[in-house]
């Protein structure tokens, strides 16, 4: 998995959503979330990462990149 | 019937704006300024969108060390053919107007609001460790450079459209007269009528595989740029009818196995030391060229290594900085993996074509122009003979300058209803197609196409049969693209563009007979004396492929007296 969001960090902002340069994720209205729809999509920039107020979001890098 | 019964928004503008980048958003803000309406259309969010997304740590050039514009031309050019040989490859003009309005552009950027000072209110001008000579680089705390940007494009008041893909330029006649595009959201369909449009948008790297090995799904791993990089502006332009150069020449790279995410380019900044490079037994070795590399392979030395372990304490901390200015997560993966770059070496993998970048782009002369059609103009990273920030900021500080005298010069834009209708037909074609291919498909197999049968080392034969499967897959699957949504109709409309350039990028190869610098002919081992000077100009006229090969101009007085 390339992205994960905790999501009893997350206060549902939605800046990853609104930033992520791929369009990796997504966001689920009812639940107030962001989802991570295209992960294959990621490049690993670390944009929401960085961008997260919550700090709710971790990267990791799969073992085919180790 | 009007552009208002074919699409769901129609935007009425002075400048059109393609790519909230660097270029794009430094355009935007100073055309705005002007008071012109513009509209800036940028895929992602101009805040972390473009090359620059997560940050960036130096910028050049900028004048100093007594250098002058004419010298810049001639170091300009030494680097260019220390990668591709003997030669003029762009017009050098460009490199003598970046440099001339640098401090301007200097000047101007920290009125944007970017930090372009270090810590004690100084520049910081980083020691060159690889060319000798005048310090041209800047070394900048830029991690925000992209919230500053978008918000100061924002604040002068252009119009941002986030989330939205250019499909296609418009043109009425020789005239470029705006742009349909996609919410990459929504899946709206939108006609932007425009007075003047700038392409602004990246390189082209996405018809080679990224630098990482051995990925197996996450196949949009590019390293140093972001993987949006499918060539939207070039191929945008190529089809308009507008020429791009440069095509046969990718830039290349090693693939450095351990480098993943810390900036390759501090290697070479090292801030003035070299970093070191070793066969796997401990000798130490030059910079290893293309050709060395195959020789130590085939000697048996690889892997080949290299190393920053020799720098003092105080050096590893700029370097740490600089990684927290251009990629903070470099700490992040670098801490996961337990790779310490003060110790550990990095391996270096195989050299390949990686992207297509400086000498490569949209022809245009020294005001940003495109000569081949009117109401063009193109800065940045899609302009030939454009690299990195200083050259996008200096573009768009120019056009967004001066754009407004050909804005109030321009006629009234029409649209071509039939051609419209005929992009709306290409663009959104995917979302009706069932049981069709993914996008990622048709890209990873154009992909391969051009690691078998281009790649460093070219022959006819090869070079022939890939254009052979690339074109006859273009025919098979380019209709057979499917989306499932706005999202997967973007990733459609970049692959549109990857097989297009592709295309382009084949025929330049075979076009050019010869060996020189990085662009190798196994079949045609000798530099082609007749190509001295001479650079491939594509563009596509009345539904067919033109290719010429001209002479770059020299650098003259009256090139350099005609900007404004």
């Amino acid at each position: 998995m390339a992205i994960t969001f905790d999501y009893e960090k997350c206060s549902g902002c939605g800046r990853c959503y609104d930033l992520c340069p791929m369009d990796v994720i997504g966001w689920n209205k009812e639940k107030n979330q962001p989802t991570p729809d295209y992960s294959e999509d990621c490049w690993f920039c670390g944009s929401c990462w960085l961008e997260c107020p919550d700090r709710a979001i971790d990267i990791q890098y799969p073992c085919c990149f180790w | 019937m009007s552009p208002k019964n074919l699409a769901d928004r129609v935007y009425e503008t002075d400048v059109m704006i393609m790519g909230g980048g660097i270029a794009g958003c430094y355009a935007a803000a100073k055309a705005a300024e002007r008071g012109l309406k513009v509209t800036l259309v940028e895929k992602a969010n101009t805040r972390r969108s473009g090359t620059a997304a997560m940050g960036m740590d130096h910028y050049e050039p900028v004048k100093n060390d007594g250098i002058t514009n004419e010298g810049f031309v001639k170091l300009w050019e030494a680097r260019q053919s220390a990668l591709n040989g003997e030669g003029r490859f762009t017009d050098p003009v460009m490199p003598y107007v970046y440099m001339d309005k640098s401090l301007w552009a200097l000047e101007e950027s920290e009125r944007l609001g970017l930090t372009m000072r270090w810590h004690d209110g100084d520049f910081y001008f980083m020691p060159q460790a690889w060319f000798g000579g005048p310090r041209l680089m800047l070394r900048v705390h830029w991690q925000d450079c992209k919230p500053i940007l978008a918000r100061a494009a924002r604040s002068a008041g252009a119009q941002v459209l986030e989330r939205t893909m250019v499909v296609d330029l418009l043109t009425n006649g020789d005239r470029v007269v705006g742009a349909t595009a996609v919410d990459t959201r929504t899946g709206e369909f939108i006609v932007i009528k425009a007075r003047a449009t700038v392409l602004a948008t990246g390189i082209f790297a996405r018809c080679y595989e990224p630098e990482e090995p051995l990925f197996y799904k996450y196949q949009m791993k590019y390293h140093w740029c972001p993987a949006s990089i499918s060539g939207d502006g070039y191929a945008a332009a190529y089809r308009a009818g507008a020429e791009i150069a440069n095509m046969d020449i990718t830039g290349w790279g090693f693939r450095i196995r351990d480098d993943l995410t810390i900036s390759y380019g501090n290697f070479d900044h090292g801030d003035g030391i070299r970093a070191k490079w070793y066969t796997w037994d401990g000798e130490e070795i030059p910079y290893p060229t293309a050709e060395r590399y195959r020789e130590i392979e085939q000697a048996g030395k690889d892997p080949i290594y290299v190393s920053q372990s020799h720098l003092p304490d105080d050096y590893h901390k700029r370097m740490e900085v600089a990684f927290v200015d251009e990629k903070l997560i470099s700490f992040k993966v670098a801490e996961e993996r337990l790779f310490n770059p003060r110790t550990h070496r990095y391996e270096l993998m195989e050299n390949h074509p990686l992207n297509f970048i400086v000498p490569t782009g949209a022809v245009v002369d020294r005001n940003f122009k495109s000569p081949s059609l009117e109401g063009l103009w193109a800065i940045g990273d899609c302009s030939s003979g454009a690299h990195g920030c200083g050259n996008a900021a200096v573009g768009g500080l120019v056009v967004g300058d001066n754009i407004h005298k050909d804005v109030s010069a321009a006629p009234e834009p029409h649209i071509d209803e039939g051609q419209v209708e005929a992009q709306k037909q290409i663009a959104l074609a995917p979302l009706s197609v069932t049981a069709g291919t993914e996008p990622i498909e048709l890209e990873l197999s154009t992909r391969y196409i051009c690691r078998r049968y281009v790649g460093m080392l070219k022959n006819e034969g090869r070079l022939r049969e890939g254009q052979r499967r690339l074109r006859t897959l273009k025919r098979e699957f380019g209709p057979k693209l499917v989306a499932r949504n706005a999202h997967g109709l973007m990733r459609a409309l970049e692959c549109r563009n990857i097989v297009d350039l592709t295309d382009v990028h084949i025929a330049a190869c075979l076009q050019r007979k010869e060996t020189r610098g990085q662009f190798i002919r196994l079949d045609y081992t000798q530099r082609d004396p007749s190509r001295d000077n001479m650079v491939t100009y594509q563009r596509m006229k009345s539904e067919e492929p033109i290719l010429e090969i001209r002479e770059v101009p020299e650098l003259s007085a009256a090139s350099v007296g005609e900007g404004r």
